[in-house]
């Protein structure tokens, strides 16, 4: 589109989000736009489902429960800049746009956001998908033009970086024994206390970079609290160009610490440039006045509860920013949000139970920024009230409502990384290999329908590990195939078993004796049902056939199994074991082919060695030369783990 | 087939492997263990329980670490006997 240069500040609507509609045709709902300061102001980067409305009309947002949850989860240096309204049919497109944006106004100003904004209102037509943008930046007015942006990532990403700032607090509560509720305004109070100490006159922010590959990174930047600007003024300034030789902290922008070359890394949350603040108090020096010590004694029965928090807190900063002003303006005001909120997480059961909360970030998929989320560790991942908020987490980001994508496993670690810190790094400190299945060759059948295993997995074969199995364990590293799956879209965080482990599993449900455990007993796909159900709480389906030659005719059941469930199967017959990956599948001709991941490879992890050896590889029930690939004179067990509907 | 007065529980289960599908019935208490039911069918149809499993006409596994009576709650009495395979050359 050609737009006119003049126009082009105030109303082009550019949007980066990939799918901007969450809520189904059906429904009618609310959705809160995402922008940023550090962007041009319509500049659509995300959008959330506002999920607490009033029980009377569900476009009516409760304001107070989702500024609440909203301001937990968005990091700051982004910010709420319009609405989106799904309505009914044949609704006033303008008043439903007016409506749109007088709410995000009124959820700005619940965010603390500044009430002078350009703002987006934007309706869809529920019967033909049609979305209409209005905008009211003074006047309110129709946008003249809308542009989805080609390369969202490179634009949130290019000239941006993150801020991280991890600080843990012990805050002392003292409460009457005689009136319990005094607990929750002593931590109020208490918590009030540490906002204000993060501006006291002796703090100081430490920040340096996380970058390690950066092989002369810039000395770490001590800021004062005396250089700290006003954090009331919303507005962030650009320093003006300043000389090479000017080190003062306070002219110092975010992008004194990264170098200008990004050109080898690609744009996106997990190659974003870091910034880490540390905060620290310095105690020691001169107070304010002289005094003698005393000690204050004040009568009656109190208790002493040490409430412990953990604040962890990211921000989004254009790399022109002054460092002042992004530890002013966006990182203390974050912890002071992220401590209300934990507080306010605490205040109903203070007394009764201790929550223990953690913050954690995620780069939930579809999201081109990451988001905040607190879980109670107290009981789990699988308790009921954590599934909760998982399950509206979940909602609120348009995500699938049947696979966990927001489990601690996955959470984002912005720390400094420790010594020898591993992450990824499995058994013996060699990762291993992953998905060997792209990019090999096709499998030969003609006008075939493939359908494959969704997700990712380990190869396991013989070997591994230096652990010498050849010959008996070729079902066991299946099972471990299986299971890294499971655990690689975080339906567990367990490890993949070893065979001793899976052996103890066996023995511990009474299915083999204890003499199994360091044996080399052969086991198959019931066996495998079994530790995965004890293991992993998974369920398994069978597929029993009397016969090899019967297999193709299972390729529809397969194929809709690698459809729906998409998990790694199991195939146990003759005296093989193999892991099953997809089929290739012609329903018209019957001809099919198998995409088998053998377990038996000896050799080492070496992916060409692999698929040039046809270690992963499609097989063709029958071969061009007439060879089985299965045994005619066998029967088979294919074992299919069902994939837990859960959040 | 109704779980009959006495808390007893009723299975009927096909042996697959045997292209003309033979069945049996089973009644067995609710809190006999699952391996009794697996392994009175193995010796009806004379195949070595150890090497047998049973599974739902659905084709879902049932550990057979637990009662019958759960059984019959969570998986219903329509059963299969297959033969179990051992893998690993």
């Amino acid at each position: 589109m050609v737009d006119d240069d003049s126009n082009e500040k105030t109303t082009t609507i550019r949007i980066l989000c990939r799918k901007l509609v969450l809520i189904t045709k059906t429904e009618s709902g609310i959705q809160w736009l995402i922008g940023s300061p550090f962007l041009p102001t319509f500049t659509i980067i995300s959008t959330f489902r506002c999920i607490h409305t009033l029980p009377s009309d569900p476009l009516s947002p409760d304001f107070s429960k989702e500024s609440d949850d909203i301001q937990a989860l968005l990091p700051r240096g982004f910010e709420v800049i319009g609405a989106l309204i799904v309505g009914a049919s044949n609704l006033n497109v303008e008043g439903c746009a007016r409506d749109a944006i007088d709410a995000s106004g009124l959820m700005r100003k619940a965010l603390s956001q500044s009430e002078t904004h350009g703002l987006v209102g934007a309706v869809v037509d529920p019967s033909s998908g049609d979305i209409r943008f209005f905008i009211s930046n003074s006047v309110f007015e129709s946008a003249t033009s809308v542009v989805y942006e080609d390369q969202p990532q490179k634009y949130v990403w290019e000239r941006s970086c993150v801020l991280s700032c991890e600080l843990p607090i012990k805050l002392p509560v003292y409460y009457s024994l005689k009136d319990p509720k005094d607990a929750e305004d002593m931590l109020t109070r208490a918590t009030e206390a540490v906002a204000s100490k993060l501006r006291d006159v002796k703090t100081t922010y430490m920040l340096e970079t996380l970058d390690g590959s950066v092989t002369k990174a810039p000395q770490p930047v001590i800021i004062w609290n005396s250089e700290l600007g006003l954090p009331s003024d919303f507005t962030f300034g650009t320093p003006s160009d300043n000389t090479s030789q000017e080190s003062n902290a306070k002219s110092l922008s975010c992008s004194h610490f990264f170098s200008e070359d990004r050109n080898h890394k690609s744009c996106s949350v997990e190659n974003a440039d870091k910034i880490h603040v540390t905060f620290l108090l310095a105690t020691s020096g001169a107070s304010i006045k002289p005094t003698a010590p005393f000690a204050e004694y004040i009568p009656g029965e109190a208790k002493l509860l040490v409430v412990d928090y953990k604040l962890k807190v990211i921000c989004y900063a254009a790399k022109d920013l002054h460092l002042t002003d992004a530890v002013s303006k966006l990182i203390i005001p974050g912890l002071v949000d992220q401590l209300r909120s934990m507080k306010n997480m605490t205040l109903s059961n203070i007394l009764s139970q201790h929550p223990k909360l953690h913050p954690y970030h995620f780069n939930p998929p579809g999201y081109l920024h990451p988001i905040t989320a607190i879980y109670e560790s107290h009981y789990g991942e699988t308790e009921m009230k954590q599934v909760e908020i998982r399950r509206a987490l979940h909602l609120r980001l348009g995500l699938p409502l049947d696979r966990p994508l927001l489990r601690i496993a996955s959470a984002m670690n912005f720390s400094i990384p420790k010594e020898g810190a591993s992450g990824n790094i499995l058994r013996k400190g060699i990762p291993l290999l992953k998905d060997v299945h792209m990019g090999i060759p096709n499998s030969g059948v003609q006008g075939g329908i493939v359908s494959l295993v969704q997700g990712s997995y380990e190869y396991h074969h013989y070997l591994q590990d230096g652990f010498d199995d050849s010959g008996w364990g070729c079902a066991y590293r299946s099972l471990q195939t299986i299971v890294s799956w499971f655990k690689i879209q975080q339906y567990t965080s367990i490890g993949v078993p070893s065979h001793r482990e899976i052996q103890q599993s066996l023995v511990e449900i009474g299915d083999k004796g204890p003499s199994f455990v360091g044996s080399h007993e052969w086991i198959g796909a019931i066996e495998l049902s079994f530790v995965l159900d004890k293991l992993l709480g998974v369920s398994c389906k069978v597929i029993n056939v009397r016969s090899g030659d019967e297999l193709p005719e299972k390729c529809r059941e397969l194929a809709m199994h690698f459809e729906t469930q998409g998990t790694p199967i199991m195939i146990g017959g003759g005296v093989l074991a193999y892991t099953l990956l997809g089929v290739d599948y012609n329903e018209a001709s019957g001809d099919c082919a198998f995409l088998i991941l053998d377990p038996h490879y000896t050799g080492n992890d070496d992916l060409k060695k692999i698929v040039n050896g046809g270690w992963c590889g499609w097989k063709k029930a029958v071969d061009s030369k007439g060879k089985h690939f299965f045994l005619h004179n066998k029967f088979y067990n294919l074992l299919l783990p069902q994939r837990p509907n859960m959040v | 087939m109704a779980s009959g007065a006495g808390g007893k529980v009723s299975f009927k289960v096909t042996l697959t492997s045997d292209p003309k599908l033979p069945f049996k019935v089973f009644s067995v208490p609710e809190g006999a263990p699952f391996t009794a039911v697996l392994k009175f069918a193995a010796e009806e149809f004379k195949v070595p329980p150890q090497t047998s499993a049973i599974i739902t006409n659905d084709g879902v596994g049932i550990n057979p670490q637990q009662s019958a009576g759960n059984v019959f709650l969570k998986h219903g009495s329509e059963l299969r006997l297959i033969p179990r395979d051992r893998v690993g050359a």
